[in-house]
């Protein structure tokens, strides 16, 4: 045999054995025509990983869907978000990060190669629990105990994870007429860490705080989010102390716009049962992280996307 | 002047190359600059990193040029016309390998779909057998194989056969134990 009537004879078969693979089951409710990609625009192990991982092993296991995840990251979830813009829109590719990285990064970033309108936007899974965060041996009980520090000639270090989060601690400065010495930590983990190791005084927790409020050795000052913190009712948000910003951000997955409505309703009623089922890791996982789900999808989904870059719009404007 | 042409060409191109990337493509495709002020602070930019590579791919070319023609000739081999064919040659047998690695599955989808298979699009197949196999099978044969064939400078049966078994190895290494890796180019798809 020569190797071109080998290769030949390899082709043939390939094909002939692709034609009789062709059949495939009709599908009576929405159901992904192939794999899916899953794109994760942070890094392995954080909050948003693991609940898109534990969401697709449910999807697959009860659905029999294949998922793919891919973890996409840098920039606060925009290399992923620049990458899930350039897809088929063929209910096939989704994203999950935050809110943030679609309705504040596109706005502050010089160049972000993508806008808010890029993409459609599916259902947001959760929500953080977000707040100033001091080590209660510090004496500090309130955000005004920590200003009234700052008064007096300290120093104080606040640690934070995004630069939305800088600016709103800039905004306190101004409204209350101190000076922070704002120190940019990758994750929310580092900031709890350095407030712990005494590096920083206070800095922005998302919610992994809470083991440590609960056990007394942590103290939320203020709530970021537009109610006040679960785990410690007593403390302000940041609106009741005159700063007019959410600092909170919900957990999003997204696809590239204009993605046939049944894969946009189907994914998100999809995520939905997960989540609700408190059987579930995945919803175990979002509960022990932040508090339970929070499902947000369609017309209700779009306008926290509008209200939140109106709001954006305005805090970059107040912090240039 | 004295040096070998060979390595002052080389000085040369690379360091054409990192000039080009100094000015044109890290200028174009970069979004910041080496270093920022964004939002109040300073803070190091994404050209860093790449004008740092670029400044001292100059040194280095710079540096070699110099000790080419200061430098005492040396009896040890330098490339020449047959080592610069032997690279085109293995680029041209890599590049068509990757060819066929992307192509090979969308193409032989297309062609079942017009022969009536009505089977979806590669993209809805790109993890079902066999389409998922047909470009990294078929491409990395032909670059593993290629590849020998090109170092022995004859085609032989044992080459094409070492293409084969070396991609198969390598699709049943990555793609059996792991549910959630594509192999090339599928991922991409």
């Amino acid at each position: 045999m020569t190797f071109k009537s080998f290769t030949s004879g390899v082709a043939v078969a390939g094909i002939a054995s692709a034609l009789a693979l062709s059949a495939g089951p009709a599908a009576a409710a929405w159901k992904p025509a192939g794999p899916i990609n899953l794109m994760i625009a942070f890094a392995a192990g954080g909050g948003a990983d693991t609940q898109a991982r534990l969401i697709a092993t449910e999807l697959e296991k009860t659905r029999g869907w294949k998922i793919i995840p891919q973890n996409v990251t840098g920039k606060g979830g925009s290399v992923m978000a620049r990458k899930l813009k350039t897809q088929p829109n063929d209910g096939l590719t989704f994203g999950i990060a935050v809110t943030q990285t679609f309705v504040y990064n596109p706005l502050a970033m010089k160049k972000p190669g993508y806008a808010a309108g890029d993409f459609t936007y599916v259902t947001t899974t959760a929500g953080t629990q977000i707040g100033i965060v001091a080590k209660t041996s510090r004496g500090w009980k309130s955000i005004e105990d920590v200003i009234a520090a700052a008064k007096s000639g300290g120093t104080i270090k606040l640690g934070a994870m995004g630069q939305k989060l800088a600016d709103i601690a800039y905004v306190i400065e101004q409204k209350f007429g101190v000076k922070f010495n704002t120190v940019m930590l990758r994750g929310g983990r580092a900031v709890l860490n350095a407030i712990t190791a005494g590096d920083v005084d206070v800095g922005w927790v998302a919610g992994i705080q809470a083991k440590g409020v609960k056990a007394g050795d942590l103290v939320n000052l203020v709530s970021g989010e537009t109610a006040r913190l679960k785990i410690s009712p007593d403390a302000p948000t940041l609106g009741e102390i005159g700063i007019p910003y959410n600092a909170g951000v919900n957990f999003l997955i997204v696809a590239p716009k204009g993605i046939p409505e049944a894969a946009r309703n189907g994914m998100a009623d999809a995520v939905a049962s997960v989540l609700n089922d408190k059987s579930t890791k995945a919803a175990k996982f979002v509960q022990r992280a932040f508090g339970g789900p929070q499902l947000i999808s369609g017309a209700a989904l779009e306008k926290l996307v509008a209200d939140s870059i109106e709001s954006n719009r305005k805090l970059i404007a107040a912090t240039q | 002047m004295r040096g070998d042409p060979w390595s002052l060409g080389a000085a040369a191109v690379f360091a054409a190359f990192a000039l080009l990337t100094l000015g044109v493509w890290i200028p174009a495709d970069v979004e910041t600059g080496a270093v920022e002020t964004f939002r109040r602070r300073i803070v190091i930019g994404d050209a860093m990193a790449p004008t740092a590579v670029a400044i001292g791919m100059i040194v280095t070319a710079v540096l070699l040029a110099v000790s080419t023609v200061l430098g005492r000739q040396r009896e040890e081999a330098t490339p020449d016309r047959h080592s610069a064919l032997f690279v085109v040659r293995l680029a041209a047998v890599i590049a068509v390998g990757l060819v066929l690695m992307s192509h090979t599955g969308p193409l032989a989808v297309d062609a079942i779909n017009g022969l009536g298979g009505a089977i979806g699009s590669y993209r809805e197949l790109r993890d079902t057998v066999p389409y998922k196999y047909l470009g990294y099978l078929i491409g990395g044969a032909v670059v593993v194989g290629g590849t020998i064939a090109v170092v022995e400078q004859r085609l032989t049966r044992g080459a094409a056969f070492a293409g084969i078994i070396a991609s198969v190895v390598l699709a049943a290494l990555y793609d059996l134990p792991f549910d959630d890796l594509l192999l090339p180019p599928n991922g991409d798809q």
